[in-house]
């Protein structure tokens, strides 16, 4: 592929094809990485821009390798198209990539419906014909039975068609899109050009589709400076208006991370700790069914319930009168015994935590369910400050308050999330304290904007509103403050036991 | 819409060579060209030498760029295969699987595979367990299970069905035997007998 490769040639020898994949990065990987955590930079792609990046690279490489634009795409895919280390791999090892990608040099091209000297079997249908098609490994198939090949790839195997290979027996050829596009049908064509697409941001490390219905942007993030690798929790936004955690595609969920949120979604979903304290604590009065816990006492239940007060008994779940003058004799009756007390201490202690937060974490998230409605209002409210008087500039204020309560609302509700998993130490009453101001301000503010109109005060509504935002601010750098100093003491434990062994290649 | 050309020449280029491969292949039903039967001599060597195994191959609608559908109807002792449903755990037959394959091929790495069980890929792990840990007690069960299921083909099979019917051992022979193993034609004689 390459003409003149001692120009190309690099003095580091850092990965060979091999283990190419896991070595994701050059050495900027042994410095320290940077822990400040910026709000990271992207940009959103439209898919006339996806196509343009992905021509870009194939570009790159095409040029670069001498190589053909096809046999460059599938040298990408397998690179997770990153261009720079198809480029480096490649001069380090070019047979090795080669195969490992499933490519044939630029010496072997594809030949699509040629016709052969010899009449040959068709390893597919089986008939002796002189039409073939081949990938540059040159395992020739009649056209027909290709073009079918190719058609059922597309047809019945979905994003998979675009990793097919020479349909011979365990050939790890790569099917080129120039092949594909030659022997498909129109429709074929159109559905494989989809595909393409879909697996050129499924691959790239950096990029994302946006999870809204229907939208066809993907957002990308910026190649940190320092080449350090993308994790965590990353905010970012649409052009569609979406906005979204880029990591696990969910709503922008800061302050806590990915992790929490998974559990913490889970745990909302099975609400586990109010079924394992209600079996372990209640009983249903078997007249209307209400939940009864039995508080203390002896064994003779009065359902308190509104209308009912039926009688029963605790340990047999039988009517009171039948027990009468014997209760003793209840046959099924057992002493409680002390692990069975603290079992179901520490459940209802479990319980009543976790309600503590889910509470407060879906207060805030209905709230937050209203928040077109409250866009409304406030639409409302403003043309009838208009009508009373001032005009529609004067009103804007109040949209930028609004939407400054919802940003304050959905950062609250995740705070919940957050301090729910946090271990009970300096921290967490520190970061409880942020929260409590920060709930505070954004009430007030709430309150302040819902007044009627004539009751408003301009000045007092952008002082909530600055306050809240300044709180939101404050609780925000606490997080990423303890995030920093975490990261860092994990950093130095691991660190530096491994100092001496880990090569200190700065060439 | 499968190719049913192709089919029919497999089935031609199957039957040319019985004597040298080992795999006989038929069609339960002339008219239903995707349903096959086969059977595989048990490798030389091995403790299902002796034995004749029974395939059962459903081609999918659009064969052969699906793999074909295979199972033992024999049972079978052998880590890639289940011992209770015949299930065949083999690349070729899944992922691995190229249109310029064929069932001959296909059939001839199930008998590759029988010579040499790939125990880290298992389908049976109980089989498998057994075939890492304890290789003579293996062979001895996989032997054991050839001289009870694969056998002699088809004839003790009838005769088993023929005893269920409640019929004697030799006279459930000697009538089969009367018939060329024609079963039912056996059966009518032996009910025929009765009367």
């Amino acid at each position: 592929m390459a003409d003149d490769e001692s120009e190309m040639l690099f003095d580091n020898s850092c990965d060979d094809a091999s283990d190419a994949e896991e070595d994701d990065d050059d050495y900027s990987e042994f410095e320290q990485p940077s822990l400040a955590q910026a709000p990271r930079p992207f940009r959103c792609l439209r898919p006339d821009d996806l196509r343009e990046m992905q021509a870009a690279a194939v570009k790159r490489v095409a040029e670069t390798l001498c190589c053909e634009p096809s046999d460059a795409t599938v040298l990408l895919r397998s690179f997770k198209w990153d261009a720079e280390r198809v480029i480096s791999s490649y001069f380090e090892n070019p047979e090795g990539v080669l195969e490992k990608a499933g490519v044939c040099g630029s010496s072997n091209r594809a030949v699509i419906d040629a016709a052969a000297a010899q009449p040959y079997q068709c390893p597919i249908c089986l008939e002796m014909v002189t039409a073939f098609s081949a990938l540059g490994c040159g395992h020739r198939a009649c056209t027909p039975c290709y073009s079918a090949y190719v058609g059922h790839k597309i047809d019945d195997e979905g994003t998979a068609a675009v990793r097919a290979r020479c349909p011979l027996v365990k050939c790890r050829v790569q099917l080129t899109d120039a092949l594909v596009n030659a022997l498909a049908t129109d429709a074929q064509r159109a559905r494989y050009a989809v595909y393409l697409e879909r697996a050129f941001v499924d691959d790239h490390p950096r990029l994302a589709w946006c999870p809204a219905p229907s939208c066809t942007h993907a957002i990308l993030m910026v190649q940190p400076a320092d080449g350090a690798p993308l994790t965590g929790a990353a905010r970012v936004a649409c052009a569609c208006g979406e906005v979204f955690c880029f990591a696990c595609l969910r709503d922008d969920h800061s302050p806590a991370t990915c992790e929490q949120l998974r559990l913490w979604l889970i745990k909302c979903k099975d609400d586990s700790e109010t079924y394992n304290w209600l079996q372990a604590n209640t009983r249903a009065c078997p007249a209307c069914k209400t939940s009864v816990e039995k508080s203390g006492g002896c064994n003779h239940m009065t359902c308190r319930h509104a209308s009912c007060g039926h009688e029963w008994c605790w340990v047999c779940a039988g009517p009171w009168k039948e027990h009468s003058g014997n209760f003793y004799t209840c046959n099924r009756f057992k002493e409680t015994d002390d692990e069975e007390v603290k079992r179901k201490d520490l459940s209802k202690a479990a319980l009543e935590r976790y309600l503590h937060y889910y509470s407060r974490y879906i207060n805030h998230h209905s709230s937050l369910m209203l928040e077109e409605k409250t866009r409304q209002a406030m639409e409302d409210k403003i043309a009838e400050m208009q009508a009373l008087g001032s005009n529609w500039l004067d009103g804007q204020y109040l949209k930028e308050a609004t939407e400054s309560l919802i940003a304050c609302r959905h950062a609250l509700q995740y705070t919940y999330v957050y301090a729910f998993y946090l271990p009970a130490d300096n921290h967490k009453e520190l970061f409880q304290m942020a929260q409590r101001d920060l709930e505070m301000t954004t009430e007030d503010l709430s309150a302040e904007i819902e007044k009627p109109v004539e009751q408003i005060v301009r000045l007092t509504v952008l002082h909530h509103q600055q306050m809240s935002e300044r709180r939101l601010a404050n609780l925000f750098n606490a997080v990423e403050a303890h995030r920093v100093a975490e990261a860092q003491a994990a950093l130095e434990a691991a660190h530096v036991p491994g100092a001496l062994s880990r090569p200190q290649s700065q060439a | 819409m499968s190719d049913l050309k192709r089919i029919r020449k497999e089935f031609t280029e199957c039957k040319k060579d019985l004597e040298t491969s080992g795999l006989d292949v038929s069609m339960p039903d002339e008219s239903n060209l995707l349903h096959w039967k086969a059977t595989i001599k048990g490798p030389v060597g091995t403790p299902y030498e002796g034995g004749i195994f029974r395939i059962d191959i459903q081609l999918p609608s659009d064969y052969p760029f699906v793999p074909p559908k295979m199972k033992y109807e024999t049972r079978i002792w052998h880590p890639n295969i289940s011992s209770e449903s015949g299930a065949i755990c083999l690349d070729i037959l899944k992922n691995e699987w190229s249109p310029a394959l064929t069932i001959r091929t296909a059939l001839l790495s199930l008998q590759a595979l029988m010579s040499a069980p790939e125990p880290d890929d298992p389908q049976d792990a109980v089989v498998a367990s057994q075939y890492k840990k304890n290789t003579a007690e293996f062979s001895s069960t996989a032997k054991y299970w050839t001289e009870t299921y694969a056998s002699g083909s088809n004839e003790d099979d009838a005769i088993r069905k023929l005893v269920e019917m409640g019929f004697e051992v030799d006279v459930c022979k000697r009538a089969l035997k009367q018939f060329g193993g024609d079963e039912n034609k056996a059966l009518d004689s032996l009910l025929a007998g009765l009367a």
